[in-house]
């Protein structure tokens, strides 16, 4: 079976008074998206759109070709997909093999048996070891590696995670994000981030959303490309520029007319992003 | 040492020195290694909890199971509710006078609030931490609703049921809270296609418990609890019940966020 597509068309959505999603549009291929964006800026929903946990107050979410707003086709899409919340949303009183086999029931895989099978092969994914262990009692790293492993149960074809590294330490964010960049082909996989040089460097995409729309979407060197010429190291920034340390004693700046003592660098990822971000900071009409 | 235990020897000396056991015809290592990892899988796995025990053991399907003994209601609020609505009726029991005949007619208008409360604990993003997967699942949410409810519904029956027979007094008067119990909690019900689970049976509690005292004052305890009162709530368990039915398709979604 190939990946899934997932094409939003002038899709919307607004919680009360507050604007989530302009009328926005886009359409992912097979393959890893990284969504990024700024706190406040739509990811979280336009994951739960994309999951068909929220319905679209306007406009056309179709995953596969099936329609989200359409209840049968909705289960349809649910079967083929593995979502891993923001919140990890874990049950503290139950074990993590008792969990994951409460997913996989969720998931309709059965005999209980086939579901023990997919508990095991989801924790060594993820590197869990411990099925009796409750879940209040594990690490805020091991609680996320749980959510990671329960989106995994049944093989889904569409595999939505939102903030997948958020909380685990230093050592074990680029196990996951090779993890998750190592999914198979016929996956889609789109991932909420924070995480931009870590996670979306190894994403075939990368989506940044801006006040509720798409404010660029395209590959991660294209995004790196955004910062060309306004990237540099500098040891001691100008107060008046933010400016993001990389190492001790080395800060990175953008900014169009080079810093004093400061060299030109070739952008990242982060550098891209931030960049845009910049642009639309300072240009609130740009989009 | 028995045979299992034997095994598992074997098994772990094959995958920590493999080496050992090439040329041996009729050993594979990687085969033992695989092996291994099956029979590690076999025991990690954890027991079976006793209700999931006695769950399978009725007959309840294998996919049912799990969304039983997951529901969150299963939990200390619940059986706290359900412990101080059994206090009520012993306090009620030991005293068969006039005071003892208040104390019941205060049973009777607590016991509906217990099935109530366990059906506020019962689903919904402020009662299960997990809801936003359930909803994301394929299996119908309204079916997990109704499969919850109607576990904490049965449960508190029953056990509201046992120390009814505690009660002073005599026939129909002692189960009179039974078709109010079922009308808050299709009422509750109801009202959670349209608000979160916890809110829609705070409102309903607090209708219910306006309603007693508002009754009681102006025409006395019987009147709470009479024929009346006792065909309304069939009535608004029957309208509830249509009502939840109707609108099955607004679990689906997070609650507020469909148009």
């Amino acid at each position: 079976m190939s990946a899934p597509t997932v094409d939003l068309q002038g899709v919307s959505h607004r919680y009360g008074s507050t604007n989530a999603l302009s009328p926005m549009s886009l359409h992912l291929e097979g393959g890893s998206t990284a969504v990024l964006g700024a706190n406040g800026s739509g990811k979280s929903t336009l994951l739960r759109l994309i999951a068909t946990t929220v319905t679209a107050q306007s406009g056309s979410v179709r995953i596969g070709g099936l329609d989200a707003s359409v209840p049968t086709e909705r289960t349809s899409i649910r079967r083929r997909l593995g979502y891993a919340t923001q919140h990890d949303g874990l049950p503290p009183r139950m074990t993590v093999g008792a969990y994951l086999d409460y997913v996989g029931a969720l998931k309709e895989l059965t005999p209980a048996r086939r579901r023990a099978r997919w508990a095991q092969f989801a924790m060594g994914q993820v590197g869990l070891t411990d099925a009796g262990e409750r879940i209040d009692r594990l690490s805020g790293g091991n609680r996320r590696r749980l959510t990671l492993a329960q989106a995994l149960l049944g093989h889904p074809h569409l595999l939505v995670l939102d903030e997948p590294l958020a909380g685990l330490d230093g050592e074990t964010r680029p196990v996951v994000a090779a993890l998750i960049a190592s999914q198979p082909s016929a996956r889609t996989v789109v991932v909420a981030t924070h995480h931009t040089d870590e996670l979306a460097t190894v994403c075939d995409r990368a989506v940044v959303l801006v006040r509720g729309t798409v404010g660029f979407a395209g590959t991660p060197p294209e995004l790196a490309a955004q910062a060309d010429g306004i990237v540099w190291e500098t040891a001691t920034p100008p107060p008046s520029v933010a400016a993001r340390a990389v190492a001790p004693g080395r800060f990175r700046v953008i900014a169009r007319t080079p810093p004093p003592a400061s060299i030109s660098v070739a952008p990242s990822v982060q550098d891209g992003y931030d960049a845009l971000q910049l642009l639309h900071r300072a240009e609130p009409s740009a989009r | 040492m028995t045979t299992f235990d034997h095994l598992t020897s074997a098994l772990e000396l094959a995958s920590t020195t493999p080496e050992r056991f090439v040329g041996h015809a009729a050993v594979e290592p990687d085969r033992l290694v695989e092996n291994r990892f099956v029979i590690d899988a076999l025991l990690d796995a954890p027991a079976p909890s006793r209700l999931e025990r006695v769950l399978r053991r009725v007959g309840v399907a294998d996919l049912t199971v799990p969304l039983v003994t997951a529901t969150p209601a299963l939990r200390r609020g619940w059986l706290a509710a359900v412990g101080v609505a059994s206090l009520f009726a012993l306090s009620a029991a030991r005293n068969s006078t006039a005071e003892g005949f208040d104390r019941l007619q205060l049973f009777l208008a607590v016991a509906p609030l217990v099935p109530l409360l366990g059906v506020a604990l019962a689903f919904g993003p402020s009662s299960d931490p997990a809801h936003e997967t359930v909803v994301a699942a394929p299996v119908d949410a309204f079916r997990v609703f109704v499969i919850r409810a109607t576990t904490v519904l049965a449960a508190s029956i029953v056990a509201m049921a046992a120390v009814t027979v505690l009660l002073p007094g005599e026939g129909v008067a002692r189960v009179a809270w039974l078709l109010p119990a079922l009308a808050v909690t299709s009422a509750a019900s109801a009202l959670s296609t349209r608000l979160d689970t916890r809110v829609a049976s705070a409102v309903v509690a607090a209708v219910w418990l306006a309603f007693v005292v508002v009754v009681t004052s102006a025409s006395g305890a019987e009147a709470t609890f009479g024929a009346g009162v006792q065909w309304t709530s069939a009535l608004i368990t029957a309208v509830g019940v249509a009502i939840v039915v109707t609108r099955r398709r607004s679990f689906d979604v997070l609650a507020g966020s469909s148009t």
